[in-house]
């Protein structure tokens, strides 16, 4: 009797033992994706430039990364989800190049009618308007010159610069040596200043 | 000389890129900090394993089978009557014949022949049986 009882004592602490270690994942989870979230979905939009993909695109990499590295270190996670997201952005790009194409084919040139400049128009945070229209007017500019850049050299300096990823987990994020990285960055940052002049 | 002023040029270029970028994240939208929080959760949602669907089923079809031996193989006491169901399936088959409805109406004259056949006399059955 005695022998069952702690049988079963050691049955429920195994299974709390789980689902505790279940609840501390999925906290750790919530933290990780509330604080790299909003900036992935900025990157995500100023390469593909459209925010409803590019959520789903955010949603997406979220999902691939808790179903396929949830059991690694939340230390490597950054690295591993930008990969995912650049990898989404990726394929968005090719099946957009592949529509854009058909759609030539067929005779019908862009969809402008998707675009809604209300429903994009961002929300003020408590700046006056002129703030608010020069911090949006250089981003504006510097999105432009951005769109402007070989693929690798733009992801690079995407990594770098906005998520302020080191050349280590930008290497394993873009899946290319660290030499590479330091490559498509230096060269990235030296159009930039080249496109955008000195006085930006 | 100029290589310095050009790295220096180059950290004033990432320092605003990066500013700008932030102010940016900034100025999300409500609607999309919703959307955003939506899409955690059901990111979050995928590490609660699924149930697959026979694991789903099984309880249900268990008890849909157990029913079934409960109704076949449901042993019938000596002196109950048997309610099983070809017996009501015969029932209802013969109540619905059409010249049973004859049978019914002569209910009266049925029974006084039965009640005839009780009181046949003694020494005829003994007839009958030699």
């Amino acid at each position: 009797m005695n022998t069952c009882v702690a049988g079963f004592e050691v049955l429920c602490n195994e299974h709390n033992g789980t689902g505790a270690k279940k609840l501390q994942r999925e906290a750790e989870f919530n933290r990780f994706f509330a604080e790299v979230e909003k900036r992935a979905l900025r990157i995500a939009e100023i390469s593909i430039r459209d925010r409803e993909d590019a959520l789903d695109l955010v949603q997406e990499a979220m999902i691939k990364l808790v179903r396929n590295y949830s059991d690694k270190p939340s230390e490597e996670w950054t690295p591993l989800f930008y990969r995912i997201l650049q990898n989404n952005i990726r394929d968005w790009q090719r099946r957009r190049a592949v529509r854009a194409r058909v759609m030539v084919w067929f005779g019908k040139d862009k969809d402008d009618d998707d675009f809604d400049p209300i429903a994009a128009a961002p929300d003020p945070v408590g700046r006056t308007p002129e703030e608010e229209l020069q911090s949006d007017e250089a981003m504006q500019t510097l999105e432009r010159a951005i769109s402007n850049l070989p693929a690798r050299q733009k992801e690079a300096f995407i990594l770098r610069t906005f998520e302020g990823l080191d050349v280590a987990a930008t290497s394993v994020a873009m899946g290319c040596s660290k030499g590479s990285v330091k490559t498509h960055y230096s060269r990235a940052v030296h159009k930039l200043r080249e496109n955008l002049g000195e006085h930006w | 000389m100029h290589e310095k002023s050009d790295l220096a040029a180059e950290d004033v270029l990432v320092r605003q890129a990066k500013q700008a970028f932030d102010d940016s994240v900034e100025r999300i939208d409500g609607q999309t900090l919703s959307k955003l929080n939506q899409a955690r959760q059901t990111a979050l949602s995928e590490l609660t394993p699924r149930k697959s669907a026979i694991t789903q089923w099984t309880p249900l079809v268990g008890l849909a089978a157990a029913t079934a031996a409960a109704i076949v193989f449901w042993p019938t006491q000596p002196g109950v009557e048997d309610f099983s169901i070809p017996l009501i399936a015969t029932d209802m088959e013969v109540l619905l014949m059409e010249e049973n409805w004859e049978m019914l109406e002569n209910l009266e004259f049925y029974s006084w022949i039965e009640l005839g056949e009780d009181t046949t006399p003694l020494g005829d059955t003994e007839n009958n049986v030699s």
